[in-house]
């Protein structure tokens, strides 16, 4: 049976512009829940404490000086703005489509629509863009044209290699503030490989949001009959009766998705699986989520 | 079991399809890219290279499936060995019943009159043929025009044919000459094909009709080719030919004695004019047809190729119409064939014909041995062929949803 595709599923698959469908996204997400991104300081209050030397008068609330004939100074939650950086998969296996839909693309829209909420929420918002063999960066930054720039880099993906297995690039791309790191992958290296970026990223104190993608048939090995299939990173090949190997295959799968769950869970970060055909909004909601803890 | 349409049987070929697929599918083509490869248990090479038993269960009811297919067009039906001989008899018979009884060598049915008269001879064969389908159909009874209407059947058994009460030779009509001699048209029937001979008889034979002096008036006006035709005619049956103002629309008279019959033209729209080209016996032996005879003409009258068309209608006894006119190129053969008719129609001989049997058919069988313990009744396979048909193709559906393929 043919599963109805989200609108922006059915619109990537018709060649519609990547920028256009981030903004459709977002904008039809923001619809009804989104509060304003007035910013700056002391827009929330937060306490008064007792004026200490040092401290700038013109902090000093004069009007509870007014009632208590004591110095005290209005403190506020400052609302700061955060670095997101996206790390995009672009090794091999991001090639992989089904039912047209690639699935570097389907990552591709993620990450479009997600650095344009986070553009418009007033964060800076970076590209990495990682496979074996090379790194196409995109600094954070506030600026107007960065999600241009953005949109740009993500229609002219290339997928090839594999995703390193060492993590020591990501030392190049962060920074001392607070960062978000957002990765859109498939996530079918080995377990370990994500345990250690996800211990990088709490040393740098930096959240992370691990955005697993999936295919369905990849989750429930939906092949018809005798299949031969290939390795699309090292190129091994077999044939298969789906039928057959499906059981052995989904414990398999699970006890991998288990232990990928365990590595990359922690304090600060977390893992979202999504099938190449659920909404993108979903992502948005997760990553809301995620945002909102920092 | 016997196959009733051998040409069908080329879709047996078909059941090759399934096997063909089948194969087809086991090769697997191009490859298909999985990045979950790691996960796949490492013994699916064994059990993917071996073929499951509900395949090859499925692969064969996909070929029965067809095989019964084919069968059932090509009208496979069994035999059942009956202990009689493998020719039937038909007898006309006077009784109000059918009777059937096995004889010596043959399966005798008695037919009663009134049914032949009903449905003519040709349905009885061929319902006979359906039923038993016998080497040969022996059919003794009354063999004239009137039972022989409608379509000749397709019949694949040798046919015999016994008349009865049809003289071997019988003498139709008798009239006085051009010099008062006296002459005799004669039908002798052999074989039951009619064979016509006017001859002048020597001695009166006073039991026969007196003779009649021949009288054919034809128009004074009748174009000259026409009139050649007659005159042909005339000349056949050795009488004169004298011209008259005849009324409008007869083209010619003919009296014999007390009778007198009239030839017209037919002036309907419909008439086919100046279009008949020769056929094999163009020219004297032109079929007259009733009107109430659904066949217009009998294969001798296909005056144009391929196709029959009515010439002369008897419409009333003494009223013979000229239904088609031919090419101007042929008009005299044509009218001298016209002429014929219309001097056989005034004589009174009768019209009766031959059933129009296959030259193949005629032939009398020649049995060299007597034929024993083989007539055999064929009963149709087609209600067992459906219900296997139907048994296949709901197993076929039910093993192929189960397993999705």
């Amino acid at each position: 049976m043919k599963r109805e595709l989200p609108s922006e599923i059915g619109d990537l698959l018709s060649g519609a512009g990547l920028a256009i469908l981030a903004k459709q996204v977002v904008d039809g997400f923001l619809i009804g829940q989104h509060h304003g991104t007035r910013r700056g300081t002391g827009t929330e209050f937060s306490q008064y404490r007792s004026y200490q030397p040092g401290d700038d008068i013109r902090l000093i609330d004069w009007k509870m000086f007014g009632r208590s004939d004591r110095y005290y100074i209005k403190e506020s939650e400052t609302e700061t703005s955060i670095t997101v950086r996206f790390f995009l998969d672009a090794s091999s296996s991001m090639e992989y489509s089904e039912g047209g839909l690639n699935r570097i693309d389907y990552a591709a829209l993620i990450v479009a629509s997600l650095a344009t909420l986070a553009q418009r929420q007033g964060d800076s918002v970076g590209l990495h863009i990682v496979h074996s063999g090379s790194r196409v960066d995109v600094a954070p930054r506030r600026k107007k044209d960065q999600l241009n720039q953005l949109y740009r880099r993500l229609e002219s993906v290339e997928c090839s290699g594999t995703w390193p297995e060492s993590p020591d690039w990501i030392t190049e791309c962060t920074s001392r503030r607070s960062e978000l790191w957002i990765f859109c992958s498939d996530m079918l290296d080995e377990p370990e490989t994500w345990r250690s970026i996800r211990e990088l990223g709490e040393i740098f104190g930096h959240e992370q949001l691990f955005i697993q993608i999936l295919g369905d048939d990849e989750i429930e090995l939906n092949l018809d009959g005798v299949t031969t299939v290939r390795d699309p990173e090292n190129h091994k090949e077999r044939t298969i009766r789906a039928r057959s190997v499906k059981e052995l295959y989904q414990a398999n799968l699970n006890e991998y998705l288990k232990q990928l769950e365990e590595a990359v869970t922690g304090r600060h970060s977390g893992r979202e699986l999504f099938s190449m055909t659920r909404p993108v909004q979903d992502v948005l909601r997760a990553y809301l989520g995620k945002r909102s803890r920092l | 079991m016997s196959i009733g349409i051998t040409a069908w049987l080329w879709l047996i070929a078909a059941a090759l399809i399934p096997l063909i697929i089948h194969l087809w599918s086991r090769k697997s083509g191009q490859p298909k890219i999985l990045p979950t490869f790691r996960f796949l248990p490492e013994k699916s090479i064994a059990r993917a290279s071996r073929i499951q038993l509900h395949e090859i269960t499925l692969l064969l009811l996909r070929i029965a499936l067809i095989l019964l297919i084919a069968l059932l067009l090509a009208g496979l039906f069994f035999d059942i060995d009956q202990e009689v001989a493998n020719s039937v008899k038909l007898s006309e018979s006077e009784s109000e019943y059918s009777e059937e009884w096995i004889g010596e060598d043959v399966l005798e049915i008695m037919v009663p009159s009134e049914r032949i008269d009903r449905l003519g001879w040709w349905m009885i064969l061929e319902q006979v043929e359906y039923e038993y389908r016998p080497d040969l159909i022996i059919t003794e009874g009354r063999l004239t025009a009137d039972r022989f209407t409608g379509e000749l059947p397709e019949l694949s058994a040798d046919l015999e044919w016994i008349p009865f009460e049809l003289p071997g030779e019988n003498r139709q009509a008798v009239w006085a000459g051009v010099e008062n001699s006296r002459y005799e048209y004669v039908q002798r029937r052999s074989e039951l094909l009619i064979e016509s001979t006017i001859a002048e008889s020597a001695e009166p034979d006073e039991s026969e009709a007196t003779a009649a002096p021949f009288e054919l008036v034809i128009r004074s006006d009748t174009d000259p080719v026409i009139k050649r035709g007659f005159e042909a005619a005339a000349n056949l049956w050795k009488i004169n030919i004298s011209e008259a103002d005849l009324p409008y629309g007869r083209l010619a008279n003919v009296r014999l004695g007390d009778r007198e019959v009239s030839l017209f033209s037919d002036e309907s729209p419909g008439r086919v004019q100046d279009k008949l080209k020769p056929g094999p016996q163009f020219g004297i032996t032109i079929p007259v047809t009733m009107s109430d005879t659904i066949q217009t003409a009998n294969s001798s009258g296909r005056l144009i190729d391929g196709g029959q068309v009515q010439v002369l209608e008897l419409k009333q006894p003494n009223e013979l119409v000229l239904k088609a006119t031919p090419n101007p190129a042929y008009a005299h053969w044509f009218y001298a064939g016209v002429a014929h008719q219309l001097l056989k129609t005034a004589a009174g001989i009768d019209e009766t014909l031959a059933p129009e049997v296959r030259e193949d058919q005629r032939k009398p069988i020649s049995v060299e041995e007597p034929v024993r313990a083989g007539l055999i009744r064929k009963e149709s396979a087609t209600n067992i062929l459906l219900f296997l048909i139907l048994i296949a193709w709901a197993a076929e559906r039910i093993l192929s949803n189960r397993r999705g393929m």
